[in-house]
């Protein structure tokens, strides 16, 4: 084994054990297929493009498979197009109610708004802020982004886990931002900190 | 509870299925078919090539092929893999929708080309 499969079968320990254990020697005999294809140039540029490419290609679908398992299999409506495509089974998809939960922060947002309108008021205050602007106003741009992260993960990812994990890494500390932070604003300038 | 509706086949997907077609492939094969079929727009790499056919064996679209074409000849690594009854109705089906969706564009893109 040559140091650039020692370094690939490296890589690939980005990938949980359920596949390497089942693709690692099929990846590693493909990855030296295309480093002969790379090498038969006679140049290094081939070969360090390969390496670019297999790292970009690692690095973006090692993570779905973190969370992969074999999903819920539901049944395909019936289609007239063909019965044995109507009778194959196909991964859960991701429904309306999904992205309404990935969504909470903004339904929070929106109620207190509403609700309490006088208790968002503390988003505008300034000081206290970050960079000129209100830091309530920063602090809710990043629980967006949070949010819209989470929406992301959800439409990206199929399984189960990594739903879940989208939501209580992503979904739950954008919720927490958007819930407390004008009260957290509030009790600062209330102290005058 | 509705079942959520399913979710389509991805363009890799798509693309092994393809380039797998009547034959039964190893990964190297597919990937260079892909490559070929696509001109060179479109290169899939180890990662992506075996987490689509992780996924395409769980569908049932492909399966893979115990013996091999040739085994005096080939590398004991190296697996094969056709598709399914199901995997070629799926298969046919995509290129149709996609045949539908090329013949709709034809009209007006043909009129905007440089």
């Amino acid at each position: 084994m040559n140091r650039h499969e020692r370094a690939y079968s490296q890589l690939l320990s980005l990938y949980p054990v359920s596949f390497r254990d089942r693709y690692e020697e099929e990846m590693v005999t493909l990855f030296i297929d295309q480093l002969w294809a790379a090498r038969a140039s006679g140049t290094k540029t081939p070969i360090a493009w390969l390496w670019l490419r297999s790292l970009g290609d690692v690095v973006s679908t090692a993570p779905d498979q973190r969370f992969w398992k074999q999903e819920e299999l539901v049944p395909r409506p019936l289609d007239s197009d063909a019965v044995a495509l109507a009778a194959a089974p196909r991964r859960r998809g991701v429904s309306k109610a999904d992205y309404a939960v990935a969504l909470l922060p903004l339904w929070v947002g929106i109620l207190l708004g509403v609700l309490a309108p006088g208790y968002m008021d503390g988003l505008f205050l300034n000081p206290p802020s970050v960079s000129g602007l209100p830091a309530g106003i920063v602090i809710t741009f990043v629980a967006g982004l949070l949010m819209a992260m989470g929406v992301l993960v959800i439409r990206w990812t199929s399984s189960p886990v990594g739903r879940g994990a989208a939501f209580l890494l992503l979904t739950v500390p954008s919720f927490l931002v958007v819930a407390i932070t004008p009260a957290i604003i509030l009790i600062i300038v209330t102290l005058n900190v | 509870m509705t079942p959520a509706r399913p979710q389509p086949l991805s363009q890799a997907a798509i693309h092994i299925l393809v380039a797998i077609g009547p034959h039964e492939r190893h990964g190297y094969a597919i990937m260079t078919g892909v490559e070929q079929m696509t001109g060179g727009a479109i290169r899939i790499g180890p990662g992506t090539l075996y987490t689509t056919i992780r996924r395409l064996l769980a569908d049932g679209l492909i399966e893979e092929v115990d013996e091999r074409p040739d085994p005096t000849l080939d590398d004991k690594r190296r697996r094969y893999y056709r598709l399914t009854a199901v995997g070629r109705t799926v298969t046919t089906t995509e290129i149709g929708r996609l045949e539908a969706l090329v013949a709709s564009a034809r009209p007006w893109a043909t009129d905007h080309e440089p």
